[in-house]
């Protein structure tokens, strides 16, 4: 197999062929060589230029967010320290503010007035008309209205919940009354003694220790 | 007429070796050769400077050229045609048909129309006879250095060779006929 030869050399060659390269070996374009390099260097400069200024801003700007996020972590761990020493100075104050557990015979005698679980407000008896109000939720959860329940006098409402004072007085009043029983004479002038504002050293006038009412010595259902 | 970007050109390594050429020694010494190339292939001589810019701005993308037993303006070439082929391919037929007059060197000369057959007969050939034939036929580059370049048989080359003349010639003679 021989060698080709260029076509343009070769006699034998088709003449559109011989033409057609002709035209296309007399194309030469009038390049400047120089011109172009320096403008080929110029880019590259320019681009690394660019490039070290880009570097500078993505520098820059990873720094700012790094300074940000950092900022923004302290600020967020100091919060929970500073709720912290909040809630430690708080504790001495809800410790000082918790109330003592009631005493056994207490808690008995409660248990005997009011219920130990809830019920609906029901009307208060006669006996306990005066009593403060319970403390009841603002906002009651939905539910039913409770049926009014006939009212029974003479008897305590064991639904209202009784606080602190009323049972101390309630105490008062069953060991009054058991004293009463026992040592009439000596209770009543222990209870004279006790109120003593009100009463005198003298016992009132009509007053037998043996037939005393409640009324006589100043006592109301109403403490 | 797009242009490489920046980001093109930082994306080539910065390497130098005593058998490296990078994009600017390449241009200095093989900066006539891809004009030629490029104005051979139909690209018009107002638009040839860009493309050539385009050309080794690529060629630096790549890193340069490593010298080897293949030669650069065979490397280089195949760069010239690929850019040639998407400028010819952003062209609108309608538009911006070859040129029939071109300006070269401040004098407006005629361009003939055996020119513009011959170009239009030229990119009917598919890429790789394309490529072989310019190097052969008109920069005179012989079919073995053509084949260690472009990593083909030699055997290869010259069927490509062979095929390319009878495309051309058929090419061309398809445009002469009305």
């Amino acid at each position: 197999m021989s060698l080709p030869r260029p076509a343009r050399t070769d006699p034998a060659t088709d003449p559109s062929l011989r033409a057609g390269l002709e035209a296309l070996a007399a194309l030469e374009p009038n390049y400047d060589a120089a011109a172009g390099v320096q403008r080929f260097e110029a880019t590259l400069v320019a681009a690394l230029r660019w490039t070290g200024r880009a570097k500078l801003a993505v520098v820059t700007t990873v720094a700012v967010v790094l300074v940000g996020a950092a900022g923004l972590a302290a600020r967020s761990s100091a919060r929970p320290a500073a709720e912290a020493r909040a809630s430690a100075s708080l504790e001495p104050l809800a410790e000082t503010a918790q109330l003592d557990p009631p005493t056994p015979a207490l808690a008995a005698s409660v248990q005997v007035v009011g219920p130990a679980t809830p019920k609906p407000p029901q009307p208060l008896a006669s006996g306990v008309a005066d009593q403060p109000e319970s403390r009841t939720p603002a906002v009651l959860p939905k539910r039913n209205p409770p049926r009014a329940q006939p009212e029974v006098p003479g008897r305590p409402a064991k639904s209202v919940p009784l606080d602190d004072v009323l049972t101390r007085e309630m105490r008062l009043l069953n060991a009054t009354r058991r004293q009463l029983a026992e040592q009439p004479q000596s209770a009543l002038w222990a209870i004279a003694d006790a109120r003593g504002s009100s009463s005198t050293s003298a016992p009132p006038s009509g007053w037998s220790p043996t037939r005393c009412s409640p009324r006589m010595i100043g006592w109301s259902r109403s403490g | 007429m797009r242009h490489s970007t920046v980001a093109d050109v930082n994306a080539a390594p910065q390497t130098s070796s005593p058998g490296h050429l990078d994009a600017a020694a390449l241009f200095r010494a093989h900066g006539r050769f891809v004009a030629r190339m490029l104005h051979r292939s139909g690209v018009t001589a107002s638009d040839v400077d860009d493309l050539v810019q385009d050309a080794f701005l690529v060629a630096h993308r790549r890193g340069g050229f490593d010298t080897g037993p293949a030669k650069p303006t065979t490397w280089l070439a195949q760069i010239a045609l690929r850019i040639a082929a998407n400028y010819r391919r952003r062209r609108k037929p309608a538009s911006a048909p070859l040129e029939d007059r071109d300006v070269q060197g401040g004098i407006e000369a005629d361009s003939n129309a055996p020119t513009r057959r011959a170009q239009d007969a030229l990119w009917k050939l598919d890429e790789g006879k394309r490529l072989v034939f310019m190097l052969f036929e008109l920069e005179g580059v012989p079919c073995d250095e053509i084949a260690t370049a472009l990593g083909i048989p030699v055997g290869t080359v010259y069927s490509r060779l062979t095929a390319a003349r009878k495309a051309f010639v058929a090419a061309v003679r398809e445009e002469t006929t009305p």
